[in-house]
């Protein structure tokens, strides 16, 4: 048996440290030291993620402490420009919409069209039962456990909060006792054998060594070398630029052709964790802005690490359980960081280029699915609901060639009528939600 | 011009696959305009092996509207817990493979972690006192599963007579629209354009076309082998058994809701009781064991009076390159054979026919829908066929064929599974596949891989009281499963018996 695990150091920007830290703090045991080395302090770049991510329900944090740290919460992402200049489609996480006689409501619904030689409105009609992104649209809220037999246990909402904030909830989490804190803006890595680190160069001249360094730079991501995978879409996707700002009611919103291009290629490593060496976050996959798919992955990765936390200092078979994990995440988010670049319609020659670029096999699988007959693949490590990529894609003008057979098999006046049933529900479902500063008082002190 | 719409649909072959398909097809999509023919001949017998099922047949009936205690009635049917291994680790071994799970929520780690821990330590059963199935099965108990969320989940099968579900579900399909032709096919026609099926003509003369056709006329392979001439991927040196014999006999006494399989000198033997007979059947490598000595083998270890002559069956083990090739569907033993030691046969027809439904053509047939029918088939083959292999690799006999088992080269993927439990009870984590983590649980600690290191959440629980927690899920089990009535109880009191068999006390 070889030496037990005595020391973990966690490396890099606040914000992406501390919800490692409180991870490890909570689930090693007390045996192992835990050093925390922030190589940046306050940040106002701002993290989105889904308020059903399990790694807050495994923290115990609540929509109230979010609230009172300054979250806001939103249903939805605008995609603006993607389909053209004025366009604007909005993404929004969702539950499944209700099955029709055992079918997908698309399902239904694109047999409806086709019978009723409407297939061109096919979108137009799907739009309206989307409650999220309706309710982002009109700035409405509300949580899913409000109502537990209603259209509102689909929505699915998004929190926004800036990164120093979100720092500080998670490092309020931890004992102070239980973690060594560290700040030092520069650190030096010096490699030993089979990728491991032998130790860290502090600014201060201390040398840290460890067990386990957990490394979350983002410059990690460009030393080294570990081999990386490409991604061609959101490379040349880069070099066109895109606007982040905040869209209606607050939502972010990303503007295709606006802003400057970026620098800085877009991939992920494809061995994240090489001998004590473990790179998450952004020191592991870069994606650009899209989504802010950054917290996500980490919020993802922490949970696959939770999983396979080494049993001891010599941790070959974690490593690879972790990195199998890591590269099924990391090519699920991949995925819906390249879906709508691949799939826009605007008319620049750079644009239309884009749209010739191979994208990631899974996309190329869901679209070809999709478009052949509404079906979905499930892949391993889906990080979205089914109905997001629904809805996405279905926003993006795939409509699906055929629907499901089965669907033939009703009567058209049964489907139409239960149809109409859904979306009378989802359309008294959002009349009854209340705006966002309405939803917001339930957090004030009484 | 728009290709023409799928609508008629011929099955040729009327066993255990063909009369499911069949069946589901019409049910499924008889009122969306498909319309189904199968042909069948009985002069040409079907294998009707496969008697053993997965708890997803439950499902699949319920899909039909097959009501479950009519089911039980009609096909003789006992219920299954699990499948018990007999001596695949060495002589006198046993372990049983649950459609349940082990233990509870203890902590953060998985309950496997906690028992492997405690286990090291010298303070845990064995792992299947800690599941209900288990429990249950090894003292011939059922009752249906609660679902309440207080008694540990777990779900069942059954184990039924293959010639009577066909006969069973060749009603329902008749009675659902399947028209039935009797005819051995003379001759298979192809369009000369495309090389599609066009048509099966028959000894009588007559010509059956359609749209799709799909093979489930076995081993034969009539449609996919004989006229597609579609290759096969032989697995024989991963899964080297190769032949069978398979013989019904008399109960020898209490039946368990469970299916057995026996390790022999070269292979292996299994029993499906019934409720009016045994099924028993031994697969067997023929490089390592005579016919003759195999039969005699399975003969002298049965319970009671055969009820017929041992049937030979022989067989590659690997599965059709293309299990959709143009308009035919290779559904059944015509689309690849994995030795029914994880019961796995009617499953995979019921995979395959699903499958089918869910992309079943409108106008013509789209590559893109027969690509994702074999992805998802050949994804499904090829996860079992590293479960099925795990069960020979690890044993411990002394035989020959048993020694060059467990030194045979063995994919990848399974090599990687095995060190990631021993190593750190690691398992394996994917979205689809039949076989699920407490399956791989059962087999690979059942064949004597124990976790070697675990997960240090797991550490975090002081011994004495993890201990403790251990000992009160092991009673609450034994508990819950005092409370069963036993098994023949249960098919006597549910309305299951089989008429003809008399009830018991």
């Amino acid at each position: 048996m070889s030496e037990p695990l005595r020391s973990c150091a966690v490396i890099g920007h606040a914000v992406d440290v501390w919800p490692v830290a409180v991870t490890l703090a909570a689930q090693l045991p007390q045996t192992v030291r835990i050093t925390v080395v922030e190589t940046s302090g306050r940040s106002d770049e701002e993290r989105v993620f889904p308020l059903a991510d399990p790694l807050l329900a495994d923290l115990d944090v609540t929509p109230g402490d979010l609230v009172a740290a300054g979250a806001k919460l939103t249903l939805g992402q605008a995609l603006e420009g993607f389909l053209g200049d004025d366009s604007r489609l909005i993404a929004a996480n969702s539950g499944d919409l209700p099955a029709i006689g055992g079918l997908p409501l698309h399902q239904i619904l694109h047999c409806v069209a086709e019978r009723a030689g409407a297939l061109a409105r096919f979108a137009e009609v799907h739009a309206g039962f989307r409650l999220g992104a309706r309710a982002a649209q009109a700035g409405r809220m509300a949580l899913p456990e409000d109502a537990p037999d209603s259209p509102l246990t689909m929505l699915a909402p998004l929190v926004r909060i800036e990164g120093s904030a979100l720092a500080d909830l998670f490092r309020r989490r931890i004992d102070p006792e239980r973690v060594d804190q560290v700040r030092s803006a520069r650190v030096v890595l010096h490699h030993a054998s089979c990728g491991s680190i032998g130790s860290v160069s502090l600014e201060d001249g201390r040398n840290l060594t460890a067990d386990l360094l957990v490394d979350l730079r983002s410059n990690a991501l460009e030393t080294g070398a570990a081999a990386t995978v490409d991604m061609p879409v959101l490379d040349a996707a880069a070099k066109l630029g895109m606007a982040v700002s905040r869209g209606p009611h607050d939502m972010p919103a990303y503007k295709a052709n606006g802003g400057d291009g970026q620098s800085g290629i877009r991939r992920y490593l494809a061995i994240p964790w090489q001998g004590n060496h473990l790179r998450l976050g952004p020191a592991s996959a870069r994606y650009g802005p899209l989504f802010g798919l950054g917290a996500p992955l980490l919020f993802a990765q922490i949970r696959a690490l939770a999983g396979c936390l080494p049993a001891s200092a010599s941790m070959p078979i974690e490593a690879r359980r972790f990195n199998q994990l890591h590269g099924r995440l990391a090519e699920r988010f991949h995925e819906i960081a390249a879906a709508p670049f691949h799939l826009n319609r605007r008319p620049e020659p750079a644009w239309q280029a884009l749209r010739d670029i191979a994208p990631p096999e899974g996309l190329a699988l869901r679209i070809d699915r999709f478009a052949a007959r509404g079906d979905l693949p499930e892949l391993d490590a889906e990080v979205v609901d089914r109905q997001f990529w629904i809805d996405l894609l279905i926003g993006f003008g795939v409509v699906p060639r055929r629907h499901d057979r089965r669907a033939d098999g009703y009567d058209p006046r049964q489907l139409d009528a239960a149809l109409g049933t859904v979306r009378k529900q989802i359309d008294e479902a959002l009349a009854a939600m209340p705006t966002q500063p309405e939803f917001l008082q339930r957090f004030q002190p009484a | 011009m728009s290709a023409p719409v799928i609508r008629k649909v011929v099955v040729v072959g009327g066993g255990t696959a063909g009369w499911m398909t069949a069946a589901a097809l019409a049910r499924l999509l008889g009122r969306s305009g498909v319309s189904v023919t199968l042909v069948e001949s009985a002069a040409i017998g079907t294998v009707g092996v496969g008697e053993a099922t997965l708890p997803q047949i439950r499902s699949f009936n319920r899909q039909l509207g097959l009501d479950e205690r009519t089911m039980m009635q009609r096909t003789a049917a006992t219920i299954k817990l699990g499948i018990e291994f007999r001596g695949w680790g060495q002589e006198g071994d046993s372990y049983i493979h649950p459609f349940g799970t082990y233990g509870e929520r203890i902590g953060p780690a998985d309950f496997i972690h906690y028992w492997a821990r405690a286990q090291a330590a010298g303070k845990a059963g064995t792992i299947g006192e800690y599941s209900l199935p288990i429990v249950a099965a090894r003292q011939g108990k059922f009752a249906p599963p609660k679902g309440d969320g207080h008694h540990q989940p777990f779900d069942y099968a059954f184990q039924f007579d293959a010639g009577l579900y066909a006969a069973w579900l060749a009603e329902t399909a008749q009675s659902s629209g399947v028209e039935r032709r009797e005819g051995r096919i003379v001759e298979v026609r192809r369009d000369a354009e495309n090389g599609d099926i066009a048509a099966v003509l028959l000894e009588n003369g007559e010509e059956i076309g359609g749209d799709l056709f799909v093979d489930c006329s076995g081993f034969r392979a009539l449609l996919i082998g004989g006229a597609l001439e579609v290759g096969f991927d032989d697995w024989s040196h991963w899964l080297p058994c190769n032949r069978a014999f398979a013989v019904p006999c008399e109960h020898g006494g209490e039946f368990g809701p469970y299916t057995r399989a026996t390790a022999r000198e070269a292979g292996w033997q299994w029993r499906i009781p019934l409720q009016h007979r045994v099924g028993n059947g031994l697969v067997y490598c023929d490089a390592f064991w005579s016919d003759e000595a195999a039969r005699d083998c399975l003969l002298q270890h049965l319970e009671g009076k055969p009820g017929d002559d041992p049937r030979p069956l022989r067989f590659t083990t690997g599965r059709r390159r293309s299990l959709w090739q143009g308009n035919c569907v290779a559904i059944g033993l015509s689309g690849g054979f994995l030795e029914p030691l994880e019961s796995t046969s009617i499953d995979l027809i019921q995979s395959g026919i699903l499958n089918l439904v869910a992309l079943f053509p409108h106008a013509g047939i789209e590559e893109g829908d027969r690509r994702e029918y074999n992805r998802l088939m050949d994804c499904e083959f090829a996860r079992i066929r590293d479960f099925l292999v795990l069960h020979y690799v690890a044993n411990r006999r002394s035989e020959d064929f048993w020694r060059a088992m467990r030194e045979m080269p063995i994919p990848d993927s399974l090599a990687e599974k095995i060190d990631d439990f021993r190593g750190r009870g690691l398992l394996p984590d994917y979205a689809q596949g039949l076989f699920q983590p407490p399956s791989w649980i059962a087999v690979l600690l059942g064949q004597g891989i124990a976790p070697e290191g675990w997960d240090p959440r797991a550490n975090a629980m002081p011994e004495d009281e993890l201990a403790n927690v251990l000992a009160r899920i092991r009673e609450r089990v034994a508990q819950d499963v005092a409370a069963m009535p036993t098994h023949r109880a249960f098919l006597d009191a549910s309305g299951a018996r089989y008429p003809g068999v008399a009830s018991s006390s």
